[in-house]
Protein backbone atom coordinates (compact mmCIF):
# COMPACT_ATOMS: atom_id res chain seq x y z
CA UNK A 1 0.00 0.00 0.00
CA UNK A 2 1.37 3.51 -1.01
CA UNK A 3 1.59 5.58 2.60
CA UNK A 4 1.62 8.86 0.65
CA UNK A 5 2.65 10.58 -2.56
CA UNK A 6 4.73 13.37 -2.50
CA UNK A 7 5.34 15.73 -5.23
CA UNK A 8 8.74 17.19 -5.30
CA UNK A 9 10.52 18.77 -7.55
CA UNK A 10 13.72 17.07 -6.33
CA UNK A 11 12.33 14.35 -5.87
CA UNK A 12 14.38 12.59 -2.92
CA UNK A 13 16.26 15.29 -1.17
CA UNK A 14 17.13 15.54 2.59
CA UNK A 15 13.71 16.09 3.83
CA UNK A 16 12.35 13.26 2.48
CA UNK A 17 15.15 11.11 3.22
CA UNK A 18 16.06 11.70 6.44
CA UNK A 19 12.60 13.21 7.58
CA UNK A 20 9.70 12.01 6.10
CA UNK A 21 10.86 8.38 5.56
CA UNK A 22 10.83 8.49 9.10
CA UNK A 23 7.57 10.09 9.77
CA UNK A 24 6.34 7.31 7.81
CA UNK A 25 8.18 4.05 8.71
CA UNK A 26 8.24 3.39 5.38
CA UNK A 27 10.72 0.85 4.17
CA UNK A 28 10.19 1.03 0.54
CA UNK A 29 10.45 4.27 -1.86
CA UNK A 30 9.12 4.32 -5.56
CA UNK A 31 10.42 7.62 -7.22
CA UNK A 32 8.09 7.09 -10.29
CA UNK A 33 9.64 9.58 -12.85
CA UNK A 34 9.84 9.08 -16.82
CA UNK A 35 13.02 11.10 -16.66
CA UNK A 36 14.60 9.71 -13.88
CA UNK A 37 13.84 6.09 -14.83
CA UNK A 38 16.73 6.77 -18.13
CA UNK A 39 19.14 8.72 -16.91
CA UNK A 40 21.83 6.58 -15.14
CA UNK A 41 23.41 9.55 -13.14
CA UNK A 42 20.32 10.87 -11.58
CA UNK A 43 19.45 7.15 -10.50
CA UNK A 44 23.22 7.43 -8.71
CA UNK A 45 22.33 10.27 -6.97
CA UNK A 46 18.83 9.09 -6.19
CA UNK A 47 20.14 6.22 -4.55
CA UNK A 48 23.08 8.17 -2.33
CA UNK A 49 20.02 10.01 -1.14
CA UNK A 50 18.00 7.10 -0.09
CA UNK A 51 18.60 5.98 3.68
CA UNK A 52 20.23 3.13 4.27
CA UNK A 53 17.77 0.07 5.50
CA UNK A 54 15.39 1.35 2.55
CA UNK A 55 14.90 -0.32 -0.81
CA UNK A 56 14.64 2.04 -4.06
CA UNK A 57 12.65 1.54 -6.86
CA UNK A 58 13.28 4.01 -10.09
CA UNK A 59 10.44 3.77 -13.02
CA UNK A 60 8.53 5.37 -15.30
CA UNK A 61 5.09 5.96 -14.51
CA UNK A 62 3.53 3.51 -16.44
CA UNK A 63 5.93 0.95 -15.11
CA UNK A 64 5.01 2.33 -11.96
CA UNK A 65 1.96 2.02 -11.61
CA UNK A 66 2.47 -1.95 -12.37
CA UNK A 67 4.38 -2.29 -9.89
CA UNK A 68 1.64 -0.80 -7.01
CA UNK A 69 -0.64 -2.98 -8.48
CA UNK A 70 1.51 -6.12 -7.83
CA UNK A 71 0.04 -8.28 -5.75
CA UNK A 72 3.27 -8.28 -2.90
CA UNK A 73 2.67 -4.08 -3.32
CA UNK A 74 -1.00 -4.64 -0.77
CA UNK A 75 1.56 -5.97 2.25
CA UNK A 76 4.40 -3.39 1.71
CA UNK A 77 4.94 0.14 3.00
CA UNK A 78 5.57 2.36 0.17
CA UNK A 79 6.24 5.30 -0.04
CA UNK A 80 6.44 7.32 -3.39
CA UNK A 81 7.57 10.09 -5.22
CA UNK A 82 6.60 12.01 -8.04
CA UNK A 83 7.90 15.68 -9.68
CA UNK A 84 4.85 16.48 -11.19
CA UNK A 85 1.20 16.97 -9.86
CA UNK A 86 0.22 15.56 -13.20
CA UNK A 87 2.27 11.95 -12.13
CA UNK A 88 0.98 11.88 -9.18
CA UNK A 89 -2.91 12.53 -10.41
CA UNK A 90 -2.06 9.08 -12.87
CA UNK A 91 -1.10 6.81 -10.42
CA UNK A 92 -4.08 8.00 -8.06
CA UNK A 93 -6.41 7.56 -10.94
CA UNK A 94 -5.05 4.17 -11.58
CA UNK A 95 -4.37 2.29 -7.98
CA UNK A 96 -6.74 2.42 -5.18
CA UNK A 97 -4.36 2.30 -2.61
CA UNK A 98 -3.19 5.46 -2.17
CA UNK A 99 -3.77 6.92 1.27
CA UNK A 100 -3.15 10.21 0.90
CA UNK A 101 -0.62 12.92 -1.47
CA UNK A 102 1.50 15.58 -0.02
CA UNK A 103 1.98 18.26 -2.71
CA UNK A 104 5.04 19.69 -1.22
CA UNK A 105 6.95 21.46 -3.55
CA UNK A 106 6.52 22.25 -7.21
CA UNK A 107 7.77 24.74 -10.12
CA UNK A 108 10.96 25.73 -8.71
CA UNK A 109 13.05 24.56 -11.26
CA UNK A 110 10.19 25.01 -13.91
CA UNK A 111 11.08 27.79 -16.60
CA UNK A 112 7.44 27.71 -17.85
CA UNK A 113 5.42 31.16 -18.34
CA UNK A 114 1.72 31.23 -16.77
CA UNK A 115 2.83 29.96 -13.74
CA UNK A 116 0.41 30.74 -10.48
CA UNK A 117 1.98 31.25 -7.05
CA UNK A 118 0.04 29.16 -4.55
CA UNK A 119 2.59 29.94 -1.89
CA UNK A 120 6.27 29.75 -1.37
CA UNK A 121 6.49 26.12 -2.26
CA UNK A 122 3.79 26.01 -5.14
CA UNK A 123 4.51 27.59 -8.24
CA UNK A 124 1.81 25.92 -11.00
CA UNK A 125 1.85 26.13 -14.59
CA UNK A 126 -1.75 25.69 -16.29
CA UNK A 127 -1.69 22.04 -17.21
CA UNK A 128 -0.18 21.64 -13.43
CA UNK A 129 -3.06 23.21 -12.16
CA UNK A 130 -5.81 21.22 -14.00
CA UNK A 131 -4.29 18.10 -12.75
CA UNK A 132 -4.77 19.92 -8.99
CA UNK A 133 -7.82 21.05 -9.36
CA UNK A 134 -8.89 17.18 -10.55
CA UNK A 135 -6.48 15.51 -7.49
CA UNK A 136 -8.27 17.81 -5.34
CA UNK A 137 -11.66 16.13 -5.67
CA UNK A 138 -10.30 12.49 -5.17
CA UNK A 139 -11.83 10.87 -2.07
CA UNK A 140 -8.47 10.94 0.04
CA UNK A 141 -6.74 13.54 1.86
CA UNK A 142 -4.78 16.39 -0.62
CA UNK A 143 -2.80 18.21 1.12
CA UNK A 144 0.53 20.48 1.31
CA UNK A 145 2.81 20.23 4.02
CA UNK A 146 6.92 20.53 3.45
CA UNK A 147 7.95 19.07 6.94
CA UNK A 148 6.31 17.23 9.56
CA UNK A 149 6.27 19.43 12.05
CA UNK A 150 4.39 22.19 9.91
CA UNK A 151 1.01 22.44 9.58
CA UNK A 152 -1.06 20.16 6.96
CA UNK A 153 -2.83 22.34 4.76
CA UNK A 154 -5.58 21.38 2.55
CA UNK A 155 -5.32 21.79 -1.11
CA UNK A 156 -8.40 22.56 -1.80
CA UNK A 157 -8.08 25.64 0.56
CA UNK A 158 -5.22 26.75 -2.05
CA UNK A 159 -6.53 26.55 -5.05
CA UNK B 1 11.48 14.84 26.25
CA UNK B 2 14.45 14.67 23.75
CA UNK B 3 16.43 17.52 24.80
CA UNK B 4 19.85 18.95 22.43
CA UNK B 5 22.17 21.19 22.77
CA UNK B 6 25.17 21.54 20.33
CA UNK B 7 28.19 23.02 21.50
CA UNK B 8 30.94 24.96 19.01
CA UNK B 9 34.15 26.85 18.55
CA UNK B 10 32.32 29.98 16.43
CA UNK B 11 29.49 29.73 14.92
CA UNK B 12 28.89 26.31 13.64
CA UNK B 13 26.07 25.27 16.46
CA UNK B 14 24.35 28.35 15.71
CA UNK B 15 24.33 27.70 11.70
CA UNK B 16 24.03 23.88 12.49
CA UNK B 17 21.08 25.09 14.36
CA UNK B 18 19.72 27.34 11.54
CA UNK B 19 19.91 24.69 8.74
CA UNK B 20 18.34 21.79 11.27
CA UNK B 21 15.50 23.44 11.16
CA UNK B 22 14.62 23.79 7.68
CA UNK B 23 14.43 20.23 7.94
CA UNK B 24 12.43 19.87 11.23
CA UNK B 25 11.10 23.04 12.06
CA UNK B 26 10.67 24.65 15.60
CA UNK B 27 8.84 22.80 17.66
CA UNK B 28 12.17 20.61 18.85
CA UNK B 29 13.86 21.30 22.28
CA UNK B 30 17.50 22.13 20.37
CA UNK B 31 19.20 24.60 21.54
CA UNK B 32 23.01 26.03 20.65
CA UNK B 33 26.09 27.60 22.13
CA UNK B 34 28.75 29.31 19.97
CA UNK B 35 31.65 29.48 21.96
CA UNK B 36 34.57 32.29 22.15
CA UNK B 37 33.02 34.96 19.51
CA UNK B 38 33.89 37.46 22.00
CA UNK B 39 36.76 37.67 25.24
CA UNK B 40 33.65 37.59 27.63
CA UNK B 41 32.00 34.56 27.17
CA UNK B 42 29.19 32.95 28.96
CA UNK B 43 29.24 30.01 27.52
CA UNK B 44 29.55 28.23 30.71
CA UNK B 45 26.91 28.78 32.27
CA UNK B 46 24.86 28.43 29.33
CA UNK B 47 25.81 24.68 29.51
CA UNK B 48 25.18 24.50 32.78
CA UNK B 49 21.80 25.94 32.01
CA UNK B 50 20.82 23.40 29.84
CA UNK B 51 22.36 20.82 32.14
CA UNK B 52 19.93 22.06 35.26
CA UNK B 53 17.30 21.89 32.92
CA UNK B 54 16.88 18.34 32.35
CA UNK B 55 14.02 16.72 34.51
CA UNK B 56 13.43 12.94 35.37
CA UNK B 57 11.96 11.20 32.11
CA UNK B 58 14.08 13.86 29.72
CA UNK B 59 16.89 12.46 27.37
CA UNK B 60 19.88 14.45 26.81
CA UNK B 61 21.93 14.67 24.27
CA UNK B 62 25.07 16.72 24.19
CA UNK B 63 27.21 17.35 20.69
CA UNK B 64 30.10 19.08 20.35
CA UNK B 65 32.24 20.18 17.86
CA UNK B 66 35.78 17.83 17.97
CA UNK B 67 36.71 15.56 20.07
CA UNK B 68 39.48 17.31 22.12
CA UNK B 69 38.41 20.58 21.72
CA UNK B 70 37.61 22.75 24.88
CA UNK B 71 34.13 22.79 24.21
CA UNK B 72 34.22 19.60 24.54
CA UNK B 73 36.11 19.08 27.61
CA UNK B 74 34.22 21.99 28.89
CA UNK B 75 30.80 19.51 28.62
CA UNK B 76 32.64 16.76 29.59
CA UNK B 77 33.50 17.90 32.94
CA UNK B 78 30.40 19.44 33.81
CA UNK B 79 28.57 16.05 32.55
CA UNK B 80 30.25 14.37 34.87
CA UNK B 81 29.96 16.68 37.71
CA UNK B 82 25.74 16.57 37.93
CA UNK B 83 26.02 12.87 37.46
CA UNK B 84 22.72 13.17 35.05
CA UNK B 85 22.64 10.44 32.51
CA UNK B 86 23.46 12.86 29.51
CA UNK B 87 24.52 11.27 26.14
CA UNK B 88 27.93 13.34 24.77
CA UNK B 89 28.63 13.02 20.93
CA UNK B 90 31.65 14.74 19.40
CA UNK B 91 32.28 15.54 15.93
CA UNK B 92 28.81 16.37 15.02
CA UNK B 93 27.36 16.84 11.90
CA UNK B 94 23.96 17.39 10.27
CA UNK B 95 23.07 14.28 9.53
CA UNK B 96 23.43 12.31 13.08
CA UNK B 97 21.77 15.13 14.91
CA UNK B 98 18.41 14.71 12.48
CA UNK B 99 19.31 11.06 12.89
CA UNK B 100 18.56 11.37 16.50
CA UNK B 101 16.60 14.08 16.91
CA UNK B 102 14.32 11.97 15.12
CA UNK B 103 14.84 8.51 16.35
CA UNK B 104 11.34 7.03 17.53
CA UNK B 105 13.12 4.51 20.13
CA UNK B 106 14.66 5.46 23.35
CA UNK B 107 18.48 6.49 23.12
CA UNK B 108 20.79 4.39 24.52
CA UNK B 109 24.62 3.77 23.58
CA UNK B 110 24.52 0.52 21.27
CA UNK B 111 21.13 2.66 19.07
CA UNK B 112 23.31 6.11 19.10
CA UNK B 113 26.41 3.73 17.63
CA UNK B 114 24.13 2.50 15.11
CA UNK B 115 23.10 5.97 13.94
CA UNK B 116 26.35 7.93 13.81
CA UNK B 117 27.66 4.56 11.88
CA UNK B 118 25.11 5.41 9.26
CA UNK B 119 25.60 9.17 9.36
CA UNK B 120 29.68 8.67 8.82
CA UNK B 121 31.33 11.50 6.28
CA UNK B 122 31.89 9.93 3.77
CA UNK B 123 34.24 9.90 0.13
CA UNK B 124 31.22 9.70 -2.62
CA UNK B 125 31.94 7.01 -5.30
CA UNK B 126 30.90 8.36 -8.76
CA UNK B 127 31.30 5.19 -10.19
CA UNK B 128 27.43 4.40 -11.89
CA UNK B 129 25.61 2.42 -9.76
CA UNK B 130 22.64 0.03 -10.63
CA UNK B 131 19.64 1.26 -8.53
CA UNK B 132 17.01 0.07 -10.81
CA UNK B 133 16.15 -3.10 -8.53
CA UNK B 134 13.87 -6.09 -10.05
CA UNK B 135 10.33 -5.92 -8.57
CA UNK B 136 11.23 -9.45 -6.94
CA UNK B 137 14.50 -7.77 -5.15
CA UNK B 138 12.43 -5.01 -4.08
CA UNK B 139 9.49 -6.90 -2.47
CA UNK B 140 11.97 -9.69 -1.68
Amino acid sequence: MIESIRVDDRLIHGQVALVWSKEYGVTHIVVANDAASVNDVQQMTLKMATPSGIKLLIKNVADAIGVFNHPKAQETKMFVLTNTITDALRIVEACDTVKSVNVANVGRFDRSENKVTLNSCLLVNPEEMNSLRKLAEKDIPVFHQVIPSAAKVSVSKLI
Amino acid sequence: MRKILLGSHGKMASGLENTLRLFVGNDYPVTSISAYLDSEDGYLDEIDQFIEGIEDGDEAVIFTDILGGSVNQQVIAKVFASEKKIFVISNMNLPVVISILLHFEPLSDEVILTLIDECKIQLMNYEKTHANETEDDFFG
